[in-house]
């Protein structure tokens, strides 16, 4: 029997919407995935549910984080599958740790995703950049995060934003991108 | 210093490796002239990966609060009271309707399962390839063939293998009859066997045996097979996500009564 083309429409339309950030796509595919992924965890190891549970967030986070960058474009088994994947290497590295919890930290985040692209810079710097851009404020803030973390074009920040067109969402980008930049130089940097 | 937005972007593409050599060459030479076009260039890298990493957290503290939605609703708990409701009353009225059937001696349709629709027994290779020579494996295959597994099965359960036959063919031939017959859990575990991945029928058995297990309601087992065929890069991963799917849409039908 044939695999039928719903299956696979729906499929897609769940990696862009994951791609683009669609947070009821991604909400959706959050919760539908994760009582497999806890069942398999339970059924194999000998983890609680709890580190099961912190598991499927690591998991999830890291999948988001390598469709948001491309590199993972197709994605040719369930999203459970690549989920249940990416949990069996990090339960791997929790019993090669001890089965410690918490063992990934904000300040981790550049070296948690093999052959991330993020930039490593100190935590420090990473912190005052956090707190210029809280101080930067409501919509400047978004527009950036669209622009250099969840790449979106710019017709879709000028769409998100409520911004007239791409032009202005452009101008809009720079200008927020200048003001961080005092924020963040004033701050000592 | 004011840098321009064109000066900005040509950095950015600088940061991001699309500039040309002829352009990146002369952006490196304006930036060995200005010091303060080098520390522009800094800043904004500063600024792109401090940008990401608060993205992140963003993302991590959005998961985090749908975790905590996981567990404050237990996936039973997710339809609605009133989904709960209707679902009850559309029991009813299916009871009712079932009831109705039988009462009036009329056979109802039953809705074939996608582990069932895949099911496909497997074609007789003697035959195909002209090796049929007329032995008894071969009188039982022809039952087979003709589409009567149950008596295909209750031939190769009833008969002592002749030792000119292959085991491996005798067993998998048997195993095929016994779920096409709807004796699903003796045909898996003859299934079972073949665990060598260099078997030419490794894949075939593999996932004939997680329908199999589908189909005697050993849905735990049953996931834990497909997963791992899902995961694996064989020729029928894609079926077992779509198995996959369809059981997860029918414990969900299931929650909510359907």
């Amino acid at each position: 029997m044939e695999i039928s083309i719903h299956y696979l429409l729906k499929r897609d339309q769940e990696i862009r919407g994951l791609k683009i950030g669609d947070e009821k796509v991604l909400s959706q595919t959050y919760h539908a995935n994760r009582s497999l992924f806890i069942a398999w965890f339970r059924k194999h190891t000998r983890a609680d549910d709890s580190l099961i549970a912190e598991w499927y967030q690591e998991a999830f986070f890291i999948m988001y984080e390598n469709i948001r960058t491309d590199k993972l474009v197709n994605l040719d088994s369930s999203i459970a599958a690549y989920l249940i994947g990416v949990g069996k290497n990090l339960e791997r590295d929790h019993r090669k740790n001890g089965w410690s919890k918490n063992v990934y930290t904000v300040e981790d985040d550049a070296t948690i995703l093999e052959g991330s692209e993020t930039e490593t810079i100190d935590p420090e710097t990473a912190e005052q950049v956090g707190n210029a851009l809280n101080a930067l404020g409501g919509k400047c803030r978004d527009i950036l995060i669209m622009f250099y973390y969840k790449h979106y074009s710019m017709e879709v920040i000028a769409d998100r934003a409520g911004l007239k067109n791409d032009h202005v969402a452009k101008k809009t980008k720079y200008e927020c991108l200048k003001k961080l930049r005092e924020i963040y130089l004033r701050n000592g940097n | 210093m004011e840098i321009d937005p064109n000066t900005w972007e040509q950095m950015e593409a600088y940061l991001d490796g699309r500039l040309t050599k002829e352009d990146r060459e002369g952006l490196e030479k304006a930036m060995a002239a200005e010091p303060q076009l080098q520390k522009a260039l800094e800043d904004l890298q500063a600024l792109k990966a401090g940008i990401e990493l608060t993205g992140q957290k963003q993302t991590r503290a959005q998961i985090a609060q749908w975790e905590a939605q996981a567990v404050r609703t237990p996936e039973k708990n997710h339809a609605m009271p009133y989904l709960r409701w209707a679902a009850a009353v559309l029991v009813l009225i299916a009871g009712g309707y079932f009831l109705y059937l039988s009462l009036a001696g009329t056979e109802t349709p039953q809705k074939q399962s996608l582990a069932e629709s895949m099911f496909t027994p497997y074609p007789n290779l003697r035959a195909e390839r002209g090796l049929s020579g007329g032995t008894m494996m071969d009188s039982i295959l022809d039952l087979y063939e003709a589409g009567d597994y149950g008596a295909a099965a209750k031939g190769f359960t009833t008969s002592s293998r002749p030792a000119s036959e292959s085991a491996d063919m005798w067993d998998f031939y048997k195993a095929e009859s016994l779920i096409a017959s709807g004796e699903f859990v003796k045909g898996a575990d003859i299934l079972s066997a073949f665990a060598d991945r260099g078997h030419a029928l490794f894949e075939t058995a593999r996932f004939h045996r997680a329908l199999a297990l589908v189909m005697a309601g050993e849905k735990e087992e049953a996931e834990d097979l497909l997963t791992l065929i899902a995961m694996e890069k064989g020729p029928f991963r894609e079926k077992a996500n779509a198995v996959l799917e369809d059981l997860a849409l029918s414990e969900e039908q299931g929650q909510i009564g359907l």
